[in-house]
């Protein structure tokens, strides 16, 4: 779950969340998805906590360096 | 001789060039009137055309080395200014503006310049809706296109900071006016669109003179933000300042700040995303293990019908059932029986010979045989009386009937 984007984490979020509320799995399941939702809440969340804007700049040095 | 001093046809062109070449007055000379007859030679650039008034036209010619610093597109019927030098072409034998630079009448150059190109690439389609690419929901890595001295990045840096610090910014320094602001603004569109992992691009600057935000009314720039495969968000100016980039991008901001509110969501209605969703997610496992324990529940009671225990307390009630009505149909039948029995014993009673003899009622007989009516006597015939206890026999004095 690492490296996963906001944006990927969310809809994941929803995704199992539309999944749980149809409400037709099996028991283990439905547990198993549960523990993910809240872990992915919780990341979710630490993101949004933890986030500071990040910076980078694409200078014309990078460029050349880049294709070279 | 006449003949002697005659000229040639180039001679007298030579000279009056010559003539109009020496005054100074035609050296330089602004001229207004009325474009007509315009010719953009394709091959050459350039431009041939007449001006003209009311009264009077005039030849006049712009070089293609004037032409390229023309703001706009000369078209017939626009007035306009005319600086230039006036001389003969020698071989046609006319005289002509040879026009320098050209300047609407009216609005200024670069706002006819602006319509003449909005409409051209309004009739190419570029800035049709079908064009505009949707703003992701939840950017990443948004490419921001602006100035590094200018206050739009700072805005634009602020506002994603406070509102959607998640994302990064990759941040491509440019001109944003002059002759550069064009071409490095394209160059950094196309830079970004090379990278794979770039989901939206602000681009813009902030307010400045109709000639300060030229630059994105560039045709070339123009036509790289519409095909741009990212989205882009354009922001340039202030408020009422629109540009070409503005109609050629997916979504049009007021300012560069504006730009970077529309691009991301607010981080609080991120929170209560998150915490919307985990509600449905609790709520969803609660109903969930309800319905399955409600299951469970109607599964137990069905299991209870089946219990043979209970089957055979259910059988032993209806053999109770049974033989309750059984007794109370005999009981009926003996009632029934009894009632009869009686009324019968009663009709017998009465039948008895003896009970009617204890009542009073003495049978006759006469030669043996009982007696019933009156009309079976005669004067003078013997008759018993049969009592309980004895006979008596006696003789019939009398016979009279029972008067009706």
């Amino acid at each position: 779950m690492k490296n996963l984007k906001y944006e990927n984490a969310i809809k994941k979020l929803e995704e199992i969340v539309s999944k749980l509320e149809k409400g037709d799995l099996p028991l283990e399941e439905t547990i198993k998805l549960y523990d993910e939702a809240t872990k992915l809440s919780g990341y979710c969340t630490a993101m949004l906590d933890n986030a500071k804007l990040k910076i980078e700049e694409l200078s014309e040095k990078r460029e050349t360096s880049d294709n070279e | 001789m006449v003949t002697d001093s005659a000229l040639t046809v180039s001679q007298l062109n030579t000279y009056v060039k010559m003539m109009f070449d020496s005054d100074s007055r035609l050296k330089r000379i602004c001229v207004v009137g009325e474009i007509s007859n315009f010719v953009n030679h394709y091959k050459t650039g350039h431009c041939y055309f007449s001006l003209k008034d009311e009264k009077s036209a005039v030849k006049a010619v712009m070089f293609a080395g004037s032409v390229q610093y023309l703001k706009f597109r000369p078209e017939n019927g626009m007035r306009v200014y005319i600086t230039g030098r006036v001389s003969v072409f020698e071989r046609d034998g006319v005289y002509q503006i040879y026009a320098e630079s050209m300047e609407p009448e009216g609005v200024g150059a670069l706002m006819i310049a602006f319509e003449q190109l909005k409409k051209k690439l309004t009739a190419e389609g570029l800035f049709d809706n079908s064009n505009k690419k949707p703003l992701p929901q939840f950017p990443q890595k948004i490419g921001v296109v602006t100035s590094p001295v200018g206050a739009a990045l700072q805005d634009i840096i602020n506002v994603l900071s406070r509102r959607y610090p998640i994302a990064e910014i990759v941040f491509c320094p440019v001109a944003v006016q002059g002759v550069n602001c064009a071409s490095e603004n394209i160059k950094a569109i196309n830079q970004l669109n090379t990278k794979n992992d770039i989901d939206l691009i602000i681009m813009g600057r902030g307010g400045g003179s109709v000639e300060d935000l030229w630059g994105y009314n560039d045709e070339q720039l123009v036509r790289a933000v519409a095909s741009s495969k990212i989205p882009i968000i354009s922001g340039v100016g202030h408020e009422t300042d629109f540009t070409l980039c503005d109609f050629a991008s997916d979504m049009r901001a007021p300012t560069p700040s504006a730009a970077a509110e529309i691009a991301v969501p607010d981080i609080e209605e991120l929170y209560q995303l998150t915490d919307n969703l985990i509600f449905r997610a609790d709520n969803a496992v609660d109903n969930y293990i309800n319905t399955k324990k409600d299951y469970a529940k109607h599964l137990a009671m069905q299991l209870s019908l089946l219990d043979p225990r209970r089957i055979i307390e259910n059988r032993s009630g209806e053999i109770l059932s049974i033989n309750k009505r059984l007794d109370i149909a005999i009981n009926g039948i003996f009632a029934k029986n009894e009632a009869k029995l009686s009324v019968l014993s009663e009709k017998l009673k009465l039948l008895n010979p003896l009970f009617m003899i204890e009542k009073g009622y003495i049978p006759v007989y006469s030669n043996k045989k009982r007696v019933f009516e009156v009309n079976q006597l005669q004067k003078g015939d013997t008759i018993t009386l049969n009592f309980v206890d004895g006979q008596a026999v006696c003789d019939v004095v009398d016979i009279k009937n029972t008067e009706n």
